[in-house]
């Protein structure tokens, strides 16, 4: 069998993006492109990034990255009044929670997921599972974001 | 006497969400908040809850251990999953340990309070 997610299995990801600004945030998001990244150039993160691992039949990670100003303007739709440094790495980690939660309506209960892992900044988990993880480049009232979906099939 | 609430959910920004959303219900006050399913126990233990919204994906004890023991400890108790995962064999596994309802993230302010209100239809009234 084939590790490699589909094209119709990254859509899943996608469609939880779409999903999820045009639930919560009421503006939608656009997705600005999807690609694998090059091996050579770190995939892209921002201010703050919430880490999903990923076990079961499938392996991997699922990254949700954002810079803080996008941050504070979801946080002020959903008409949070607690705006520092924990409550942004909080929605972070929710926003990745809900994306990878929500694939599960496509992959079904073999793909478990963690709680997020927090972190401001780059990842400090070391390399990537697969050579060229996915990247969708979300842009959402004028701010970009990234989800980095590393993640595979296992074989067994 | 108003209908008591738990909130539970690993998430601040879920907790306080539910909280500021619960607040529009008449009849209806959060009494805890818990950060994870132990935390949750307690707090059922503590205020005798009618009502708990519980996440699934929870450090220390996660949600459907915690449904167990809520079903086996207080059956009284009336469980809302609040939940991002979204394949319908967990929500059916939620409700088959003793959940009462389930509402997936994301959510809007009225997808809460209509889970609320099915949850437990004919609140108390405050006294």
């Amino acid at each position: 069998m084939n590790p490699s997610l589909s094209e119709q299995d990254i859509k899943v990801f996608v469609d939880a993006v779409g999903h999820f600004f045009t639930t919560l945030a009421t503006q939608p998001a656009e997705i600005r492109t999807a690609y694998l990244n090059d091996p050579a150039t770190p995939a892209p993160s921002h201010d703050y990034t919430g880490v999903i691992e990923v076990t079961g039949q499938y392996r991997g990670s699922i990254a949700f990255s954002a810079p803080k100003v996008m941050l504070r303007r979801v946080l002020m739709c959903l008409n949070e009044p607690s705006l520092n440094d924990d409550d942004f790495l909080d929605a972070t980690g929710e926003i990745a929670n809900i994306f990878a939660g929500n694939a599960r309506r496509h992959f079904g209960e073999s793909l478990q997921i963690s709680v997020p892992r927090l972190y401001i900044g780059r990842p400090t988990n070391g390399p990537h599972l697969r050579q060229r993880p996915y990247v969708i480049v979300i842009g959402w009232m004028g701010y970009k974001a990234s989800l980095v979906v590393d993640v595979e099939r296992t074989t067994h | 006497m108003s209908t008591k609430l738990v909130v539970a959910d690993d998430s601040s920004l879920i907790r306080n969400r539910v909280t500021r959303v619960t607040e529009r219900l008449p009849d209806w006050q959060v009494v805890a908040s818990a950060r994870n399913g132990k935390e949750a126990l307690q707090a059922c233990a503590k205020h005798q809850p009618d009502a708990i919204t519980l996440d699934l994906t929870m450090p220390e004890l996660d949600g459907v251990a915690c449904i167990e023991q809520l079903a086996l400890r207080y059956p009284q108790i009336q469980i809302l999953v609040v939940s991002a995962l979204a394949d319908k064999a967990t929500a059916i596994g939620a409700l088959s340990k003793g959940a009462h309802g389930f509402l997936y993230k994301p959510f809007t302010d009225e997808q809460l309070l209509d889970a609320l209100r099915e949850l437990i239809p004919n609140p108390r009234p405050q006294s």
